[in-house]
């Protein structure tokens, strides 16, 4: 059973599969999308990020996906420090209400939030009986960041309640004992021993929230475009396999370059001797 | 001040917890409405919108083909995937490496350029059955999920029971199968329902590879909440997290969410 062959045949059919059908796929994707009739070329790059156009929709894709991160961010930490405190009979309680949704599909999830924000929704229906004004939560950029942040707020708590449940608690208590107050133990002892879950968190939720389409389309109506509205009308409605292949990397390129900019601390910590 | 802050965490828990599931509860409710509109029933209840759905050919299509295509997908995603989670176990060669982040890639590639490098590149080669491609897509989508969860099963194997077989004298096949097989059961079960509802639930890929002849029920239920706007929107959804609610009981059940929140 040792033989490194015997092991290699047994990964080799999954490993096919997904270099095959998957994997290559998408490298000729990419591949597709630096070609042009006379050869390799920029050309598709060049006239796609030419325009204003994708420039607005790249800034609103951002955007959009920052400020979920930061409500997420903003909404998971005090709950999972919460959790901390808990038994783990409660806490695995309480994990698996707030994570469970997660399990649900997307667009469940941005329908309900239809359902809750609409003009004559749930929330609006309630603020009438009370005599208030209608508000317009929906067909707007507050709508599609309410809805972002319901769907992907379950992986920035997995990822805080990962690294919050490795805090040393004996630091937490030292810093206590020298007189520290709750915010400066947070802020001295919490959040660097966390900071590879913020920034994993970060960046799960971001990529997410920048590839979403349901969510923009149903909550954001016509008027709030992303680049994965873009690519989904590039490709689908207006059959320009190019330029969706195109727009498709432009977002992805910025993807990861938030993905790498949020591992970029940790790998210098991992450089420094501890 | 510090005595303060439990409650403080409480209470924004509290909030946050009906943030998260307070949708749930509306969508329930406003599924039981007799008025021909999304709204509260006002009125007392009806299960009216539950046979309209039922009535509907397209939507109703639309969610046995979803059953049908997770579950072939999950048994694909699961047939491939145990024997390439039990070859990589413990490995450490530069080979089961690379390939560990192959079977992951899925995870780290948006699913809308995904989906759109799947139809572009069956497109190319004449690739045009619409079912076959959907379901190699939900294979490829699903197979990290099962690599995973079978790899944290394998790591949490007795090796000892495994050499003792070997020692005497089982053959590797005959020792996988009496010894790893019956540890491996409720990993591969919950890797099946993460699997089944990873599929059940996708939006993102299948949008690019349905059409005329065959839909995903999210599909279907986006589109037709696009133009459409009766309470027959939120039986369906109430119907996908019955579903999906039986999948967080299922793999709960079978290696507990628990693992995830235990700490050190």
């Amino acid at each position: 059973m040792r033989r490194p062959d015997a092991r290699a045949g047994l990964v080799l059919p999954a490993a096919l599969f997904m270099g095959l059908l998957y994997l290559l796929p998408v490298l000729s994707l990419l591949w597709g999308s630096v070609q042009t009739d006379a050869g390799l070329s920029l050309a598709g790059y060049r006239q796609f990020l030419g325009e204003d156009y994708a420039w607005t929709l790249l800034a609103r894709t951002v955007l959009l996906s920052l400020a979920a991160v930061l409500a997420s961010l903003a909404l998971a930490f005090p709950v999972a420090l919460y959790l901390r405190r808990l038994s783990v009979r409660w806490r695995t309680v309480l994990a698996v209400l707030l994570l469970s949704p997660l399990l649900t599909s997307v667009v469940v999830r941005t329908l309900a939030w239809v359902i809750l924000l609409g003009q004559q929704g749930v929330v609006n229906a309630g603020l009438q009986a009370l005599g208030l004004p209608a508000l317009a939560l929906i067909y707007n950029d507050a709508g599609v960041v309410i809805g972002l942040v319901h769907v992907y707020f379950g992986y920035m708590l997995l990822c805080l309640l990962t690294s919050v449940l490795k805090v040393d608690p004996a630091q937490w208590l030292a810093a206590a004992n020298l007189g520290a107050g709750p915010w400066r133990r947070w802020w001295s002892v919490i959040l660097p021993q966390c900071w590879p879950g913020v920034a994993a968190g970060a960046a799960l939720v971001f990529a997410q929230c920048a590839s979403a389409y349901v969510t923009p389309v149903l909550l954001g109506g016509t008027r709030t475009k992303v680049l994965a509205t873009e690519v989904y009308d590039l490709a689908m409605t207006y059959l320009d396999w190019h330029g969706a292949a195109v727009a498709a990397v432009v977002l992805f390129g910025a993807t990861w370059l938030f993905v790498s900019l949020m591992s970029l601390p940790a790998r210098r910590r991992a450089r420094q001797p501890a | 001040m510090s005595r303060r802050l439990p409650a403080l965490g409480a209470c924004w828990t509290a909030l946050v917890l009906l943030f998260m599931l307070g949708p749930f509860v509306a969508v329930i409710l406003v599924s039981l409405t007799t008025r021909d509109y999304l709204s509260l029933p006002d009125q007392g209840f009806t299960l009216k919108w539950y046979a309209a759905l039922a009535a509907q050919p397209e939507l109703a299509r639309a969610a046995a083909q979803s059953l049908a295509l997770a579950g072939a997908s999950a048994l694909a995603a699961v047939a491939l995937g145990l024997p390439a989670a039990w070859g990589l176990a413990a490995s450490r060669a530069r080979w089961a490496g690379a390939t560990r982040t192959l079977l992951m890639t899925p995870l780290f590639i948006p699913m809308i350029l995904s989906g759109l490098a799947i139809l572009a590149m069956s497109g190319a080669v004449g690739w045009t059955d619409r079912a076959s491609r959907l379901w190699v897509a939900h294979v490829a989508l699903t197979l990290p999920y099962v690599v995973r969860t079978l790899g944290a099963s394998l790591a949490a194997l007795d090796h000892a029971q495994l050499r003792a077989a070997r020692n005497l004298g089982a053959a590797p096949l005959a020792a996988f199968w009496h010894v790893v097989l019956p540890q491996l059961r409720p990993g591969m079960a919950a890797a099946f329902v993460f699997a089944f509802i990873v599929s059940f639930d996708n939006v993102g890929m299948s949008l690019f590879l349905t059409g005329p002849g065959i839909s995903t029920l999210p599909v279907s239920l986006y589109t037709y909440a696009t133009y459409n706007n009766d309470p027959m929107v939120a039986a369906a959804s109430v119907l996908m997290v019955l579903v999906s609610l039986l999948a967080v009981v299922l793999i709960e059940r079978m290696i507990g969410v628990a693992r995830l929140v235990r700490g050190r």
